[in-house]
């Protein structure tokens, strides 16, 4: 049974969240309404405010929300308290912090593989840096395109994107498919060896785009970018995927072909580079990219959001590539803020893209993070050299964590390995020692610990199931470890592990 | 069933499984069944940076390439093994060898993948290995144990788990960079310190009725799969399935045969796996890129394979394991016949050989054949594809069945070109 909108409406249903106008999430709004409108989805409704703010602080800084800023959020009564607090999220350095560690996993893969994890801590720190100073996307693409590579090895400094370089093992073809790849969305990787079987890339343009990236050599007739075709006896010279014209310099240096390609990847009429970015940014949001797989926007498939992926896109470009501007506008959109319930007892919107929140892993970072935010530790001052972090955040890697499901060994570690353990340990846990104090009544306890672990409070079946737990336990004199074993079951629910 | 019948029935300190939070995907509810053998396992014994093949398998004595090893007779006719591996050919009734394996990858990470997923890595596809392929055919939801388990995979080895099939059939990881037989522990399978049974089932009951609390309103595969890993997991913390880690609990002598090492232990603790219905179980020894030294090295590894492969293959027979049970030898290619300055052999994609044991396969037969310098396959050429469709078909794994990927196309357990060898069926 389909209900149109408008009667939603006339009975109250909350359709808009109580925000004011951000104007790209009253484009992306718009172009939503008339999509469910056309499709005939009820989507879910806009979820509440402890289910926002924990939401929106595990997306925009990584980590779920403390006590004390989960209870400020309740108690506000400002009609306009999500914006603000959007933008207060927006604006901390550990929103900077989170974005690094959320590219370099796009730009940078191989850094989650051994041999290359040795790069991520300076990669990082630059998109950081970048970041923090709101340095234009186009901008931080050029500079990591075009490093000239002799200056890459040996310079001790910290902040620096030569670790693409490294990483690509400063070969052409791993280059530009690695900078197809993560900028433009276009997957060339198969086209190496063969012409694509799925999508019109073929091999000779897989080769042209890497000979961007070839080392200058002389010959009779002028220096020239070549590179031979795989394994054949033919050579491919510096060719773009689309039709642009280059403005090739008199004289051609090793950053001459990074420079062009740069220019060309980042060209306002490029046709996937503000696309790739608004893609990947929102699937980082919502879960799933408005066009899947993240790096085919070359393929033929489909799109049933491409008006909203080229509207977005267009306020990206407009707004001169500006991160912090393109995140506020999808985080206050309706869609982003819908509730995981389905709205209606009917299935009619299971399997429907964005017809409700999907809910998704934490990435190992987020994990960690969350997991000493809820024990009542204070975060690492430097949170990427933190060895147990690190360590940790290997033992969850996965290429894309939203969507990557757990295996045994990962809840292995969180039902009985060290960092859950410093969180409900009497004497190791900060959280379990505050709730242990005498003056609070059993029923505070447990909303501490839930504020703790979900950023909620419970329901009441919840409130009444752990209040008799935690009284049977009191009675035998043993309230402290009680209430470790509660709070040990509340971080080994799915809910603390997922971001809903 | 509801999940507090099963806490009830199914005690956690008991012997048999306990539903700990509940998946709302709806295997919980089959638990009730007794776990019992899968039809046939696969125990893989990964040699791990490419084998020489031509020191192991299939000799050239007399030619130039053959190096200094001499061939030894075995009970089956025409088949000679290394002289460095004596406990095996005693028992080549029991092998049957492929000598003519032949593939096009010659990059260690490239060719690990492409042996074990049986398809050439290429740009987005996450094809899962074999043992996650037969893991998820042969899934058990009775089993307290995973269906795929890996021993001592080598630190920087390339391993690609479950793939789109995701981690719930990817490798239960043990021992990976265990330097020795002390190492093959699966991480964090104890208790907290200073949590007793009891307060530990006490934690799980708490878990299991905040899930069920909660489980309506968090719909979704991410929130399943979290869900049913730590039922995993709480299952195989209880004592019935912790034990089967006990190397301990086995015979001295027994373990002696197999050897002392993180290989022969590895060994022992594969069929003890096997023997609970564990069907795909994947043993590594490292150290078989011998780009250097070739000779003198392929002898220290050979008695560390020769020992920990033939104790399995005699216990499995002793145990009535070994039908049911095939055992595959191989790593991700051969090594140049060749032999360079360095008294050395490399990668060689090009003909190598594979050892296969039990499972039904009919021993005491050589598929195949290499040219007299043992560089070229010369008869019945077989590719890894063919040899994928072969485990499985002995399995009794359809290889053309498919599986939905994360590609948005099915893809099949084997590549559809694949000819499953007949001779070993």
């Amino acid at each position: 049974m389909l209900i149109p909108l408008c009667f939603l409406a006339a009975f109250g249903v909350a359709l808009s969240p109580p925000t004011p106008a951000d104007p790209i999430a009253v484009r992306v709004d718009q172009h939503f309404a008339d999509h469910w409108r056309k499709t005939v989805v009820t989507p879910a409704p806009v979820c509440d405010d402890a289910t926002f703010l924990r939401r929106a602080s595990l997306d925009l800084l990584g980590r779920i929300p403390t006590v004390a800023e989960v209870r400020a959020f309740l108690a506000d009564s400002s009609p306009h308290k999500r914006t603000v607090l959007v933008d207060r999220l927006l604006a901390s350095p550990l929103h900077a912090q989170h974005m690094a560690s959320v590219w370099r996993r796009v730009w940078l893969p191989q850094s989650d593989a051994p041999a290359f994890a040795r790069l991520a801590p300076a990669f990082e720190d630059w998109i950081a840096e970048r970041l923090t100073a709101r340095v234009p996307y186009d901008e931080m693409v050029r500079e990591l395109l075009t490093m000239p590579p002799g200056s890459l090895d040996g310079g001790g400094e910290s902040v620096s994107p030569r670790g693409f370089r490294v990483a690509n093992e400063y070969k052409p073809e791993n280059l530009a498919a690695s900078a197809a790849r993560a900028f433009l969305g276009v997957n060339l990787d198969c086209a190496q060896c063969h012409n694509h079987p799925f999508a019109k890339w073929t091999r000779d343009q897989f080769w042209e785009t890497a000979a961007f990236f070839a080392r200058p050599i002389t010959t009779p007739t002028g220096i020239r970018l070549e590179l031979p075709i795989g394994e054949t006896a033919r050579m491919a010279n510096p060719r773009l995927l689309t039709a642009t014209p280059l403005n090739w310099p008199q004289e051609i240096r090793a950053e001459t072909g990074p420079t062009l390609f740069a220019a060309w990847v980042t060209a306002s009429d490029n046709p996937f580079f503000a696309r790739n970015a608004v893609n990947r940014l929102w699937a980082q949001l919502l879960g799933t990219g408005l066009i899947e797989p993240l790096d085919d926007l070359g393929g033929d498939a489909p799109q049933d959001y491409d008006p909203v992926l080229e509207d977005l896109a267009r306020a990206f470009r407009d707004g001169g590539y500006d991160f912090a501007q393109l995140t506020r506008g999808i985080v206050l959109s309706r869609v982003y803020q819908q509730a995981s319930e389905p709205a209606t007892e009917v299935p009619t919107s299971e399997g429907v893209a964005f017809s409700r929140a999907m809910v998704r892993g934490l990435t190992g970072e987020q994990l960690y993070d969350s997991l000493r935010v809820a024990g009542g530790h204070p975060l690492p001052e430097s949170r990427v050299k933190n060895p147990t972090r690190q360590q940790f955040i290997s033992l969850f890697q996965s290429e894309r964590a939203g969507t990557a499901q757990r295996s045994v060994i990962q809840a292995l570690t969180l039902m009985n390995g060290r960092v859950v353990m410093e969180n409900v340990q009497p004497g190791l846990s900060p959280i379990v020692q505050a709730v242990s104090a005498p003056f609070f009544q059993e029923a505070e306890r447990i909303d501490m610990l839930f504020l703790s672990a979900l950023g909620r409070l419970p329901t009441e079946p919840e409130r009444q199931f752990l209040v008799a737990h935690l009284e049977a336990g009191a009675a035998r004199g043993e309230r402290t470890s009680a209430l470790a074993d509660i709070f040990w079951a509340l971080l080994n629910t799915a809910e603390f592990s997922t971001n809903h | 069933m509801e999940l507090s019948n099963i806490l009830n029935r199914r005690d956690w300190l008991g012997t048999a499984a306990l539903g700990v939070v509940g998946s709302s995907s709806g295997w919980m509810h089959t638990l009730a069944a007794a776990a019992k053998r899968p039809k046939k396992s696969v125990i893989l014994l990964w040699l791990n940076g490419g084998p020489s093949t031509i020191d192991l398998w299939d000799m050239k004595p007399g030619h130039a390439n053959g190096g200094p090893f001499r061939a030894i007779r075995t009970p089956a006719a025409g088949l000679q093994l290394s002289e460095h591996l004596p406990k095996l050919a005693a028992l080549g009734s029991q092998l049957a060898l492929v000598r003519s394996m032949t593939s096009q990858e010659g990059d260690h990470g490239r060719a690990a993948v492409f042996v074990r997923t049986g398809y050439t890595p290429q740009g987005g596809i996450l094809f899962p290995v074999l043992g996650s392929l037969v893991a998820h055919a042969l899934y058990d939801p009775a089993n307290d144990l995973p269906g795929f388990v890996s021993i001592a995979v080598p630190r920087f080895a390339t391993a690609p788990g479950g793939g789109f099939l995701g981690p719930r059939f990817g490798p239960l990881t043990i021992g990976s960079g265990a330097t020795s037989p002390d190492g093959l522990t699966v991480p964090y399978l104890r208790r907290m310190t200073g949590v007793t049974k009891m307060a530990q089932v006490s934690r799980f009951q708490l878990l299991q009725k905040l899930e069920t609390l909660a489980v309506k309103k968090r719909p979704g595969a991410i929130a399943d799969a979290a869900r049913a890993a730590t039922d995993s997991a709480a299952r195989l913390m209880q004592p019935s399935a912790t034990e089967t880690f006990f190397l301990e609990h086995e015979d001295t002598k027994l373990r002696d045969a197999y050897g002392r090492t993180v290989f022969g232990q590895g060994c022992l603790l594969a069929r003890r796996l096997v023997e609970k219905g564990v069907s795909f179980v994947e043993v590594s020894l490292d150290g078989w890129d011998t780009h250097l030294n070739n000779f003198e090295q392929i002898k220290g590894l050979c008695a560390t394979l020769d020992a920990g492969f033939a104790a399995l293959l005699a216990d499995l027979q002793s145990r009535g394991l070994l039908d049911s049970t095939l055992v595959v030898c191989m790593g991700e290619f051969g090594r140049t016949p060749k032999i360079n300055g360095a008294n050395g052999r490399d990668h060689w994609p090009q003909a190598w050989s594979v050892a296969l044991a039990g499972g039904g396969v009919p021993g005491g037969q050589v598929i195949g054949k290499t040219s007299a310098d043992g560089s070229a396959v010369t008869d019945h050429p077989v590719t890894v594809p063919d040899l994928i469709a072969t485990i499985c078909t002995a399995i009794g794994i359809d290889p053309s069945g498919q599986n939905p990927s994360n590609v948005g196309r099915p893809i099949r357990v084997a590549d559809p070109a694949a000819k499953p060898i007949q001779e070993l069926l």
